[in-house]
């Protein structure tokens, strides 16, 4: 028999304390005087001296920073924010727009179809940052980058490692452009995101498949302290303005011009013609 | 040797399925003069078969025994409401009663239910650990289970397993008398099996405040049910919708402050 027993359990007293109260970690509401965040005062402290972004970022992770990392954050943000409807996320903004939806249901949809495990800027930041910082661990013992690159399964002749893989184009055009301007914002490559060039470089000299905006996102932040749940939290809407975008298209045009699809458009394979016995 | 450089995964020219064919109009290939689902005529099944057998079809490819049918619908009646007090209906009550548009009601009670807390999530995760477990001595396993586990030192809610656990720091009576219900019901067949391991595992959690939570009497019924887990873990959304709607629907005839609003002082601003 175990070594449990009724003595170490809670009663329903625990629950008791928070009945009709909130306790906030995070700040509030002072009706009539004031907002606070963190300790901040949103009216008199933040409000016209920071940026949106900060703000996204002190309300996801309770850290407040320099504008200058907000304004990579805010790049990484328009670097998700493609008017483009092939896109998955993007896709389904569209078909709202093409079925009469509202912009917010059509918004919050995609953004949810964005939470994916193979695209999209927020579920993917877990296991980017986690291989970045597997990475740089094995690195420190010296592993070679292709031994680095072989822990990795491999699928279509490709190794699937978190960062480096895109589904439709093995060139990522937006990370030139985020060396440039972290470049021009003066901010230091630092280890995670060193690594992540060199990995990027054997992929692309390999499998002609270098780095995407995901292994630049969690190799910068991780250098920024912070972790892939955090990362996650703060990327969470990250395509709300493609989405948006593609519903607006579509939302002013004849319902159903949106890749509309025959009957033979679609492939059926599954049971033949049968009647019920 | 360097291998050959392989940019573009390869897209099918078509979507596929298994589950719906539709046969065109010759004179508008955009519109479906017949529909088969698994193979069936719709207009069949609309005449012959009722909405539980066909929504098992739908999620199965298979028709249901009568069994399978009494089965789900039993389930289906009892996940039909989870209350006023479960975080899903709350949700989407607190969106009622502050005039959100109506179409967005359910979404935003099926988002809450989601979660990996008494949501969708563990039912997938509850039916993975029945079927990983359903052969061995619920009764040994259970004490297995406890021995190596310790109550967690956070206060709150320990969930031993996946869809069981406490609730409120206590056994919840609700879904263990749902669980006695659903096997009694067929008791002197093999449909409920799943249901019957688990009311025998559960009987030695008893000494220690737990038992059966909600998802886990959805999952064992669906594995009773032969549905795959991610199936179940989606069904469990579906069959929780009514009472989402019906609750957060009263709420939206009412006016705002029909529901309690915590005051200043009741708002506690922790560092």
């Amino acid at each position: 028999m175990s070594s449990h027993n009724n003595s170490s359990h809670d009663t329903f007293e625990y629950w008791e304390q928070y009945r009709k109260k909130i306790f906030s970690s995070k700040g509030g509401w002072k009706a009539g005087q004031d907002v606070y965040c963190h300790g901040h005062s949103i009216m008199h402290e933040l409000l016209g001296n920071i940026t949106y972004m900060q703000m996204i970022i002190l309300n996801a992770t309770g850290r407040l920073v320099k504008k200058i990392l907000a304004d990579m954050f805010d790049a990484l943000f328009i670097c998700l924010s493609w008017p483009d409807s092939r896109i998955w996320c993007n896709q389904i903004g569209a078909l709202c727009g093409s079925n009469k939806t509202e912009v917010v249901a059509a918004t919050v949809s995609g953004i949810l179809a964005a939470d994916s495990r193979i695209y999209g800027g927020s579920q993917t930041c877990i296991q980017g940052m986690q291989t970045i910082k597997n990475a740089l661990t094995s690195y420190k013992k010296n592993l070679s980058i292709a031994d680095i690159v072989k822990k990795h399964p491999v699928k279509q002749d490709r190794p699937m490692v978190f960062g480096y893989v895109r589904p439709v184009n093995g060139k990522d055009e937006r990370i030139a452009p985020m060396l440039k301007l972290q470049k021009k914002l003066g901010i230091e490559i630092q280890e995670h995101l060193s690594l992540a060039t060199k990995i990027s470089d054997y992929l692309t000299e390999h499998y002609g498949e270098g780095m995407n905006i995901l292994g630049y996102a969690c190799a910068f932040s991780a250098d920024h302290g912070f972790s892939g749940e955090e990362l996650y939290r703060i990327r969470a809407t990250s395509v709300l303005s493609g989405v948006t975008a593609c519903f607006v298209d579509t939302a002013n045009k004849t319902p159903e011009t949106f890749l509309p699809l025959r009957c033979d458009d679609i492939s059926y394979e599954g049971i033949k013609k049968r009647s019920l016995t | 040797m360097k291998k050959t450089i392989k940019t573009k995964l390869s897209f099918s020219k078509k979507t596929k399925t298994k589950i719906w064919y539709e046969e065109p109009c010759h004179n508008n290939p955009y519109l479906a003069k017949k529909c088969r689902l698994y193979g069936y005529e719709l207009t069949e099944l609309i005449e012959k078969k009722s909405y539980i057998d066909v929504l098992y079809l739908l999620f199965s490819g298979k028709l249901p025994t009568k069994n399978q049918a009494i089965l789900l619908e039993k389930l289906m009646i009892s996940c039909m409401n989870l209350g006023p007090r479960h975080p899903a209906n709350r949700a989407a009550m607190t969106a009622g009663i502050c005039k959100t548009r109506t179409v967005h009601l359910l979404p935003i009670g099926l988002m809450t239910l989601g979660g990996e807390h008494l949501g969708a999530v563990t039912v997938e995760q509850s039916m993975q650990f029945l079927n990983n477990h359903c052969s061995d001595d619920p009764e040994i396993l259970a004490d297995r289970i406890l021995s190596k586990s310790s109550h967690p030192t956070i206060k709150g809610d320990w969930h031993i397993a996946p869809g069981f656990g406490s609730r409120f720091s206590g056994i919840d009576p609700l879904p263990n008398t749902i669980a006695l219900h659903l096997s009694n019901i067929l008791n002197d067949t093999k449909c409920a099996q799943t249901i019957k391991w688990g009311n025998q595992f559960v009987n030695i959690l008893q000494s220690h405040q737990l038992g059966w939570l909600m998802p886990g009497i959805a999952a064992a019924t669906f594995v009773d049910l032969d549905i795959a887990p991610r199936e179940g873990s989606a069904l469990f959304q579906l069959i929780c919708s009514p009472g989402i709607l019906a609750h957060a629907l009263e709420q939206s005839h009412k006016p705002v402050t029909d529901m309690p609003f915590v005051e200043d002082e009741n708002y506690v601003i922790t560092q």
